[in-house]
């Protein structure tokens, strides 16, 4: 007898690198098209790498699918991007937010700690030709903060709180419920719909707008990644550097995007006549306690995340049907994850078909979660695993069936959606079939 | 050369960007907060705006000091602020500030 409420998922949206709307998403995914461009908003000469996944949509052109105009001055790139997915999310869900009791409806947001790195959300971004002008000349520090306050945007603050997507997501749909931002690095989004998913499950709201969003296609992010030596820089192929559990593979490529859904109580979903996606069955959760950006090579943490999940949805791991991996195309990554995934499933490992759709739409870090679910639960709809797109030669210490190349047909039952971060987090959702 | 028409014909830009508004719904008598449904921080955004288009920096207080003596003058509260927070207030003070005109 499973323990609480049972938790569907009645609505998604996306955002991706390969532009807005889930029919585009699933489309160009299952035919592992590659969403990696040459980058062209900002001169790359010194920078190692010159590709990346960016949304095709401009600032402008993503404004334009906004419903509340004026929020957009307070909203950073990967904060349109929400909203815009979240609508998708919900009108496929049908369902009416104003038919909910204000209480029993909340928002779990995964979101970036801050949108500083945005390019508009730089102080001297308003005014940079007078800010360079001024900095040209001899100044005191005195001056020099001086002139930061001057041409620094009032509402900056405002606008980089992790928690303003899910602020302004309650002002817009008059959510009143549970409010909440998790900021756990490339786990953040899975994090927020587990979070989302055990408020249902244990009574404490009907229904969850979650998700997440991320938007590292900017200089400053890029930088950060380039310097810590995790960014592929493969520029003569960069259309298929993104290779998971390839031996060739040299590094992730940087991404964009959003991913919105809605979840709600079975129960609730019956009772309005909504018609469910998929089933949400577990989040396993847990914390490597090790390193910030090292994973501990006996994967403790990551297994114990995939256990905790199996055991919640009451599944043995010859029930799970597909694993959409976390799938970096990072060696350690890699090899790691595919180590944990061995210790969990034993040798039924080796029967399991996954892959990596970071393979094709990149790493969207914080958003990486989000945008998972919701290619998994297209998978588990449409009985189609999409591959992991380029890989040519396994690496030696990888050697599961990482479906490569070519979409495969299957009767998929069950994902396990994996999600691995900085600071040693992991984090795994199941979804089934209904 | 900046004119009083170009100055209001500035302003009128800013403040319908800032509020992403249709340019020919904001008037000199269009009450920011009420009429144009401007939050505090919008009022924070138009003030930066302000001082980046016409090259001077000036406090909020200047104008809220100057609304509620207003509002005393005419023996109102100072739950009747936004009814006297109209553009032409911020448009007086750009031409003061700029010695166009005296407020």
């Amino acid at each position: 007898m499973k323990q609480g409420k049972r938790v569907v998922i009645t609505g998604i949206g996306v955002v991706s690198p390969y532009g807005i709307g889930q029919n585009l998403f699933w489309e160009q995914l299952h035919q592992g098209k590659s969403a990696s461009k040459w980058i062209t908003s900002f001169d790359t000469a010194s920078v190692p790498t010159k590709f990346w996944a960016n949304v095709p949509e401009t600032d402008e052109a993503l404004q334009a699918h906004l419903t509340h105009k004026k929020m957009s001055k307070l909203l950073t790139r990967s904060g349109k991007m929400s909203l815009i997915a979240a609508k998708e999310a919900v009108a496929q869900s049908g369902l009416n937010i104003a038919d909910v009791s204000p209480y029993r409806i909340g928002i779990s947001v995964g979101a970036s700690g801050t949108g500083l790195s945005d390019p508009d959300m730089s102080p001297i971004g308003y005014d940079k030709s007078s800010w360079l002008k001024a900095t040209e000349m001899p100044m005191t520090e005195a001056q020099h903060w001086a002139i930061l306050t001057q041409h620094t945007h009032p509402l900056m603050s405002v606008k980089s709180i992790p928690n303003s997507i899910s602020a302004h997501l309650s002002i817009i749909y008059k959510i009143q419920g549970n409010c909440q931002t998790i900021t756990t690095a490339c786990t953040s989004s899975a994090q927020a719909i587990g979070e989302a998913f055990h408020k249902i499950k244990f009574g404490l709201a009907d229904v969850m707008l979650t998700g997440g969003s991320d938007s590292g296609t900017n200089p400053t992010c890029m930088l950060s990644f380039t310097l810590l030596g995790v960014l592929s820089k493969n520029n003569e192929q960069f259309q298929s550097a993104s290779r998971p559990f390839d031996r060739d593979r040299d590094g992730f490529l940087l991404s964009e995007g959003a991913a919105f859904f809605i979840l709600e109580s079975l129960e609730h979903c019956k009772k309005r006549g909504g018609q469910p996606l998929a089933e949400l069955t577990a989040f396993g959760c847990t914390s490597d306690a090790y390193r910030i950006t090292d994973e501990p090579d006996d994967a403790r943490g990551s297994i114990a995340a995939m256990q905790l999940a199996l055991a919640e949805a009451q599944l043995n791991p010859s029930e799970i049907s597909y694993i959409n991996a976390h799938g970096t195309s990072t060696r350690m990554n890699d090899v790691i994850e595919t180590h944990a995934i061995k210790r969990v499933f034993g040798d039924f490992a080796y029967k399991i078909p996954m892959s990596s759709n970071k393979s094709m739409i990149g790493h969207l870090v914080a958003g990486a979660g989000a945008i998972e679910l919701a290619a998994s639960v297209l998978t588990l709809q449409k009985n189609i695993i999409p591959p992991t797109a380029h890989l040519e030669n396994l690496d030696a210490d990888c050697d599961l069936d990482y479906v490569p190349k070519q979409a495969r047909d299957a009767n998929l039952k069950a994902i396990l959606s994996n999600s691995f971060g900085f600071g040693g987090q992991n984090a795994c959702l199941i979804i089934q079939k209904i | 050369m900046l004119t009083p028409t170009l100055i209001e014909s500035k302003l009128r830009t800013i403040i319908a960007r800032s509020l992403q508004i249709p340019e020919k719904t904001v008037h000199l008598n269009s009450t920011l907060m009420l009429d144009l449904e401007a939050e505090s921080i919008d009022i924070l955004d138009i003030r930066f705006i302000i001082e980046q288009t016409f090259g001077f920096k000036f406090h909020i207080n200047e104008i809220t000091n100057a609304l509620t003596q207003a509002a005393a003058e005419h023996a109102l509260t100072m739950d009747d602020i936004p009814k006297l927070f109209t553009v032409q207030i911020l448009y007086d003070h750009i031409l003061f500030r700029l010695n166009l005109k005296n407020d």
